[in-house]
């Protein structure tokens, strides 16, 4: 090999070795950063559904929840997940603990940063599951078609409602799952 | 969501322009590369890059959990590759092959791209959905520089006071029409569709 | 005409419109502004900092790819310490932060840096220290008279809000439409400023 190739080879060489020293350094921030979150919800899920931890962590592809934890109570298969709900208008930090059958068991809310909506001495859960006619919030999608209750609150009610069918969905697959073996 | 539903929101309720604010360098520049070239340029653009990112993204980060490396996969693979793409379609032999390389050598590197990449990739989308996601957003951002221009056209006839002239004067008639855009309730959309 | 001590400073957002694109959305809430911000501050000095040493040691062919294999893995550390200082704030800002890496001031500032032109510190060191001051400005205008409150850039699950009024009195402010509306105001008035010291409108 000639001197000028050879140093165009030892050239693209460094390049490369320093693109993957810097993909190396984000991966373990990253893994780190992971970690950390990964205590602070199991803490938090563990306290809120008064269970323990009965596996590892799974990884769902999911906008609103990336973990999901195995819990168990009293023999009672269990799982938790921190849900973020929203969109640019806010965003909201939610634990959950759902049944196998994929209903909810407890919720609690971690955080809530409102971007733009209303201000509201309400609480989250109108901020966020919405206010429709006469009700608190809609009962069922239909009433979503009034024009009365077509309002910002109710793209943070599609929202919720959204996140948490896939979530049940998603447990609800994997307890079939674990059944099936 | 239904892709009926997509399109809506992606043109209207989630404009690219008037509701994320992407790419409004270019949309109050005046000069431009004809308008057919700088659509379709734009549409390919947007087609390979949401695409190949969402591939990534499904099939190789968030397996390994390096969904946090997304950025510089975009960076380092994913754009050179298109821009690559965009100078062998420039070298072509045709006219209108030469603009539509030349415009989407620029628009690579330009946060409609990458952001509408992101948004698509990071929502709950297959891979046909993420891709009319992205093309439908860019029809939306297209829609309203269109209007952009004709209201860019009319303020340079009417007596505009002179430090409104130009850039300051269309930024407040978008954020007119963003106005209007703001009516679009996404949930009225979302339901419209169902 | 040009008068030695005009009351101005090239400011990248209202004098140039560069840099615009995050600011729409963004600015409607103080600490996700200010989040952004620092964040671009950072990227800019660091590559300012490294893309000099790195035309040094490697050839033409080689600088782009590197220096924007810098830019993201620096837009990358920067969403992942962002979660890590506030998660509810980083959420809201979202996309915006790996965005970073296709900021106009950004994309400059690596164009200048491995084409080696000149003048390089001195056109950084302003351009980036008054994004972020403009956009921190612009971003507590918009959520105090727009929302009437000001969410505080602390660490911590729960981010702290001052509220200071009982109502918003301007909710179109935090919106992307008053957002527009706002910087077609600042550009305007920069130019009236501009004007009344003699220089050239840019």
């Amino acid at each position: 090999m000639d001197r000028q190739n050879k140093d165009s080879l030892v050239e693209n060489l460094s390049a490369a070795a320093l693109l993957g020293l810097l993909a190396l350094l984000v991966a373990s921030a990253s893994f780190l950063v992971d970690g950390h979150d990964e205590k602070g919800e199991q803490e938090a899920l563990a306290r809120l559904g008064g269970a323990k931890l009965s596996g590892k962590a799974l990884i769902a592809s999911d906008s609103s929840f990336r973990r999901v934890y195995p819990l168990v109570r009293k023999g009672r298969p269990l799982y938790g997940t921190v849900l973020s709900i929203g969109d640019q208008h806010g965003k909201a930090r939610v634990a959950a603990v759902m049944t196998a059958d994929g209903q909810v068991d407890s919720l609690q809310l971690l955080s809530v940063v409102p971007a733009d909506a209303p201000f509201s001495r309400e609480g989250w859960f109108t901020e966020f599951v919405g206010k429709g006619g006469g009700e608190s919030f809609p009962s069922n999608k239909a009433e979503l078609r009034r024009p009365d209750t077509v309002s910002a609150a109710t793209d943070s009610f599609l929202e919720t409602e959204e996140a948490f069918s896939r979530l049940s969905g998603y447990v609800s697959g994997l307890a079939g799952a674990v059944e099936g073996k | 969501m239904s892709y009926l539903a997509i399109v809506l929101a992606s043109v209207f309720s989630a404009n690219a322009l008037l509701v994320y604010g992407f790419g409004i360098c270019p949309a109050f520049r005046k000069e431009r590369r004809g308008v057919w070239p700088q659509i379709v340029a734009l549409a390919l653009v947007n087609l390979f890059a949401s695409g190949l990112f969402w591939l990534a993204r499904r099939f190789i980060l968030l397996p390994l959990k390096l969904d946090s490396l997304d950025v510089i996969v975009y960076a380092v693979i994913i754009a050179p590759i298109i821009k690559y793409l965009s100078r062998f379609i420039a070298s072509a032999s045709s006219p209108f092959l030469v603009r539509v390389g030349a415009a989407a050598d620029e628009a690579v590197m330009s946060c409609l791209t990458f952001g509408v990449a992101l948004i698509v990739t990071r929502s709950d989308y297959g891979l046909g959905e993420a891709v009319l996601a992205s093309l439908s957003s860019c029809v939306g951002y297209w829609a309203a520089v269109m209007v952009l221009d004709s209201i860019r056209e009319r303020l340079e006839l009417s007596a505009v006071p002179p430090a409104f002239r130009g850039a300051p004067g269309l930024l407040i008639s978008a954020g007119l029409m963003a106005m209007a855009f703001l009516g679009i309730d996404s949930a009225l959309v979302h339901n419209l569709a169902r | 005409m040009e008068r030695k001590n005009a009351p101005f400073l090239p400011d990248p957002v209202t004098g140039s419109l560069i840099g615009l694109c995050p600011i729409i959305v963004v600015t409607g809430n103080f600490g996700a502004g200010v989040m952004m911000a620092t964040g671009v501050l950072v990227s800019m000095l660091v590559l300012g900092a490294t893309l000099p040493a790195l035309r040094n040691l490697f050839p033409e062919r080689l600088r782009a790819p590197v220096a924007f294999a810098l830019a993201a893995s620096l837009s990358a550390g920067y969403a992942l310490a962002a979660d890590a200082y506030s998660p509810s704030l980083a959420t809201l800002v979202g996309i915006f932060i790996p965005l970073t890496i296709v900021n106009c001031l950004v994309l400059t500032t690596i164009r200048r840096g491995i084409r080696g032109d000149e003048p390089f510190a001195s056109w950084l060191l302003p351009s980036a220290f008054l994004y972020f001051g403009i956009i921190v400005a612009i971003s507590a205008l918009r959520e105090v008279a727009g929302l009437g409150r000001l969410t505080l850039p602390v660490p911590g699950e729960v981010p702290m809000t001052l509220v200071l009024f009982d109502a918003a009195p301007m909710r179109l402010l935090a919106a992307p439409a008053g957002g527009f509306m706002l910087l077609g105001c600042l550009a305007g008035l920069y130019r009236i400023l501009l004007r009344k010291g003699g220089r050239r409108i840019p």
